[in-house]
């Protein structure tokens, strides 16, 4: 099977559905390829969102194609093992009330810090969200972001909170880096900077059916060609340099002048002749380029709802396991070095609490997400999987008591899993650090080969479930043929 | 009498901003708790016969300009760059620093560079205004506060030997982990660049001191800041002394870190909010240990020697470091002292330094049993290098981190005085809207090795100290 298309989408994902659907609104001839046999990619994994681009959700009208979420603003919930629980939710009310219990001054900081990082968030929007250059390089450049940008979120949260409880439920925001590392805090005021369902910093629960599904019909209505299981081999390049379609694993040839990858720089660049297409010096910082925080999905399923025990916390919330905010610094570094961390960190999640669609009838299910982990453990992933499905649940159960005796199955999507299906270097598309989140937009979506560009997790500041590669990838495409 | 300024300290930084300010006509009095001028730059005899500076090898460069606007070339300061080599068990690994080739030669020369821009661009700020694009203005090296070190080594072209000695080199004495973002500022923060000449340096730095006029006050402690006037106007009016004594001034310079500062002079309600969350949020970070060894004989080698340098290592004793364990490796740096002065013939002065020593350990004080422990490592990182050492010890005493905080003063015995990290240094802190040594205490000024100048060269926190006040002299913010 050949054929003859405007552009070619590698993936159908999130970003690449958007991707494919702005350019065929556009009047294009759009093929997404996808090497699954279902579409949605990472999304399929996500148990919460926070970064879907309302850009993408008005200018698709998703909203018509059947998006919606089941919990509209999940309040952050910090488990303890003393029992004491951290609930910070949108009302600051009720977040300073359980902040008290740890620490009356930490209340009391609740409301101004929160204040404090809406303001910063509102102020780094434009250079996340707007595809316009001078207003990026503005912001990058006011001392406000520069001071953010060397500041790590450990060194932030000092100076607003005593406790480790309020400090550790904040912090998993910023897993994307260690919290010592410069920068991270600006990773706190990106999470803020979200807008879902029109609540800034909010964290949504998905309903079971709705977010695939809507970029599904989106891209169907405008008329996107979509094959599934047809994984691509290669992106041919002709000879001077500029792509000309792709081969397919299956010996297919399909012609396109340009190729939008939702696969990571490194994967998109490391297909064998966009490779031989490198620059010495490309090549060298290809081989380099770092990958980033590698996370998991272990999802149980108990035949009763789970319970936390200990007082007051909410179901539809959003729960961070770490005792302390060193806890993540720590799991950083063994996952750095290859091991599994002592302490696992994680966000935990009931999605059939928020929708009973997510389980079959009678079951419940409880899904944790775990990072930081390395990229292969000592041992291998595959011996390692028990081991760690034994952690999350022994972590857990200090928490949910009944957990043990109500377990009727359990499923572990290791870093290596997420890769071999997904095809996904990491959970952020690279790795993520200051030069990445304060760069020009289109240093992010172009590569040095002409034709070839990315619209995945790469495309965004921090890869997320968002659509917004898509968006700037579209934008990319449409500016430079203005120019031309 | 009334003198225009006092300075609290008489270390490099003290007595450069005391030369500034008495060539400049002022009268200045250096107010110094011990019984000599010269801070960490002098030695001291820890077994009969034999001396060395207990805290530091050697100093960092004083900026060119500064070290002839104080005079200390003709009075014999000398700068004599130090070699380094780090040695692993079965191969060993030369760099004479600024001497070497290829791309390490490159990575040095420009962390070199930009200290030295550094150290300039803060001298030069304070002779004027501060204007709103200084801002703006990035400072040499802020891409490195956003980036690791290990990232940095890595993209540099580097050998591996070269990029475990180099990392070692950058973080030795300290517990920065290469790998998190922000630590490759260390490039710039390493210390002792200069090989021995301390004693001099203080000495040249005395006697320029002792040229410009003024004063000195030993053996009693600055306890007090005395002020006059309201909340807005307050005016410095002396230093009280430790036995209650007076001494009157118009303005001071405190070389005491930040905490100590603000912790000795004054009480929390007597300052304003923000600057007491500012100073409760700088972070310190004491690190370092030093054991200091008498030899029957001298060994071979020269300059520092990095012993078995890995970044992975480096990385782990970090962890360690953090959560107040003495690391099972700790990074160690071994200096030959080839001063004669310093120990009888025949014998010589070895000191090693430790990086990744808590200051606060997880299970309890510095005992005899802890410190014990870190000769042993020292010897162990000793015997490595010169095998058979142990037979030609004669003495050793070590230093740990609170020794340090006692005898310097220095707050976690941080001899950096706040922790080199993104947020605290170029420009960043303490409160990055006023001009670096200023506080927002009218006539106070900082001039301790935390500020920007002071972490990467020495004489640089106290002579911008000096110039900023007199900057505002000039200005009649100071009466």
């Amino acid at each position: 099977m050949t054929g003859s298309y405007d552009a070619i989408v590698i993936g159908a994902g999130v970003n690449g559905l958007a991707a494919a659907s702005y350019l065929a609104f556009a009047g294009k001839r759009v093929l997404v390829l996808e090497a699954r046999d279902r579409p949605g990619g990472l999304a399929n994994v996500a148990c919460t969102l926070y970064a879907l681009d309302p850009g993408v959700v008005r200018e698709l009208k998703l909203a018509r194609r059947g998006l919606r979420f089941a919990v509209r603003d999940a309040p952050l919930v910090g488990l303890r093992n003393d029992g004491r629980h951290v609930v910070l939710a949108r009302d600051s009310y009720t977040s300073a009330r359980s902040l008290a219990v740890h620490s009356p001054a930490d209340a009391k900081a609740w409301t101004e810090f929160r204040r404090e990082r809406f303001a910063l968030a509102r102020a780094l929007r434009p250079l996340w969200w707007r595809a316009d250059s001078r207003a990026t390089r503005a912001a990058a450049a006011s001392a406000q972001v520069r001071r953010l940008a060397r500041l790590g979120a450990s060194a932030w949260l000092d100076i607003w909170f005593e406790s480790d409880a309020a400090k550790s439920a904040l912090g998993f925001d910023a897993h994307a880096l260690s919290p010592l590392a410069a920068g991270s805090a600006l990773l706190l005021v990106w999470r803020t900077a979200q807008e879902m369902s029109g609540l800034q910093g909010a964290t949504t629960l998905p309903r079971a059916s709705g977010v695939i599904e809507a970029f599904v019909s989106t891209a169907r209505i405008a008329g996107v060609e979509t094959r599934m299981a047809s994984a691509v081999s290669d992106v041919l390049v002709d000879g001077d340099g500029a792509v000309r379609g792709v081969a397919l694993l299956s010996g297919d040839l399909v012609s396109a002048p340009l190729i939008v990858s939702s696969l990571s720089r490194r994967s998109s660049l490391s297909f064998p002749s966009p490779l031989a297409a490198l620059a010495f010096g490309e090549r060298a910082a290809l081989a380099k380029a770092r990958t980033g925080v590698q996370a998991a999905r272990v999802t149980l399923t108990l035949d009763v709802a789970p319970t936390i025990s200990g007082s007051g916390v909410p179901r539809n919330g959003r729960l961070v396991v770490a005792e302390r905010l060193e806890s993540f610094a720590v799991a950083h570094a063994a996952a750095r070095a290859g091991r599994l961390p002592e302490e696992l960190t994680m966000e935990v999640t009931f999605p059939a609490a928020a929708d009973p669609a997510f389980a079959p009838p009678g079951r419940h299910l409880v899904c944790a997400l775990v990072a930081p982990l390395p990229q292969t453990v000592e041992g291998g992933w595959r011996s390692n999987k028990p081991l760690l499905a034994a952690k999350v649940v022994a972590a857990l159960t200090r928490h949910i008591p009944h957990l043990a005796e109500h377990l009727t199955g359990v499923d572990v999507l290791t870093p290596e899993d997420v890769h071999a299906t997904y095809g996904a270097d990491d959970a952020f598309g690279g790795a993520v650090d200051v030069a990445r989140l304060l760069a020009d937009w289109r240093a992010r979506v172009e590569t040095p080969v002409k034709g070839l560009i990315l619209c995945g997790a790469a495309a965004d500041p921090v890869g997320a479930v968002s659509g917004r590669g898509g968006r700037m990838a579209a934008a990319y495409v449409f500016e430079t043929e203005g120019r031309r | 009498m009334r003198y225009d300024a006092a300075i609290i300290g008489a270390g490099a930084e003290g007595l450069a901003a005391a030369i500034v300010l008495g060539q400049a006509g002022l009268r200045v009095i250096v107010i110094e708790r011990g019984s000599q001028a010269g801070g960490r730059l002098l030695a001291r005899q820890f077994h009969p016969g034999f001396r060395c500076p207990p805290f530091v090898d050697g100093v960092d460069e004083v900026p060119a300009p500064l070290f002839w606007r104080l005079d200390l070339a003709r009075r014999g300061a000398i700068a004599a760059p130090r070699t380094s080599s780090a040695v692993w068990p079965d191969r060993r690994h030369t760099l004479a620093l600024g001497a070497c080739g290829g791309a390490a030669a490159k990575l040095l020369a420009v962390a070199g560079e930009r200290r030295r821009e550094i150290a300039e661009r803060v001298l030069e700020m304070q002779t004027r205004p501060l204007f709103r694009r200084d801002e703006m203005r990035a400072w040499p090296g802020e891409d490195w506060a956003t980036r690791s070190l290990a990232d940095v080594l890595a993209r540099a072209a580097l050998s591996d030997d070269e990029r475990e000695h180099i990392a070692a080199w950058a973080l030795s004495g300290a517990a920065a982990d290469p790998f998190i973002d922000g630590s490759a500022l260390q490039l710039l923060g390493a210390g002792g660049r200069l090989a021995g000449g301390t004693e001099r340096l203080a000495g040249a730095l005395i006697a320029a001191a002792k040229a410009a006029g003024v004063d000195f006050s030993f053996g009693l402690e600055a306890s007090d800041l005395h002020r006059r006037g309201g909340d807005r106007d307050a005016r410095i009016t002396g230093i009280g002394l430790a036995d209650g004594s007076e001494i009157a001034a118009r303005s001071a310079i405190s070389t005491l870190d930040l905490k100590r500062t603000f912790l000795t002079f004054f009480t929390w309600n007597s300052l304003p909010n923000a600057v007491v969350q500012r100073v409760n949020a700088f972070r310190v970070a004491g690190s370092t240990a030093r054991v200091l060894f008498a030899l029957d004989r001298m060994p071979a080698g020269d300059g520092a020697i990095h012993v078995a340098p890995s970044l992975e290592r480096l990385s782990e004793a970090s962890q360690s470091w953090r959560n107040g364990v003495l690391a099972e490796h700790l990074p160690a740096t071994l200096n030959v002292a080839r001063d004669p002065s310093l120990a009888p013939p025949s014998g010589a002065v070895v000191t090693a330094t430790l990086g990744a020593v808590p200051f606060r350990l997880f299970d309890g004080a510095w005992t005899r049993e802890k410190r014990e422990l870190l000769r042993r490592r020292a010897l162990e990182a000793a015997e490595l290098v010169w095998p058979g050492f142990a037979d030609s010890v004669v003495a050793a005493e070590v230093v740990a981190p609170p020794d340090i905080e006692d005898a310097l003063g220095v707050t976690d015995g941080d001899l950096n005085g706040g922790e080199i990290a993104a947020d605290q240094t170029l420009g960043a802190e303490p409160w990055s809207e006023e001009a670096l040594p200023r506080t927002p205490i009218a006539g106070l000024y900082l001039a301790g090795s935390y500020l920007t100048a002071g972490a990467f060269a020495t004489c640089a926190a106290g002579a911008a100290a000096a110039n900023a006040l007199l900057a505002d002299r000039a200005r009649g913010r100071l009466r």
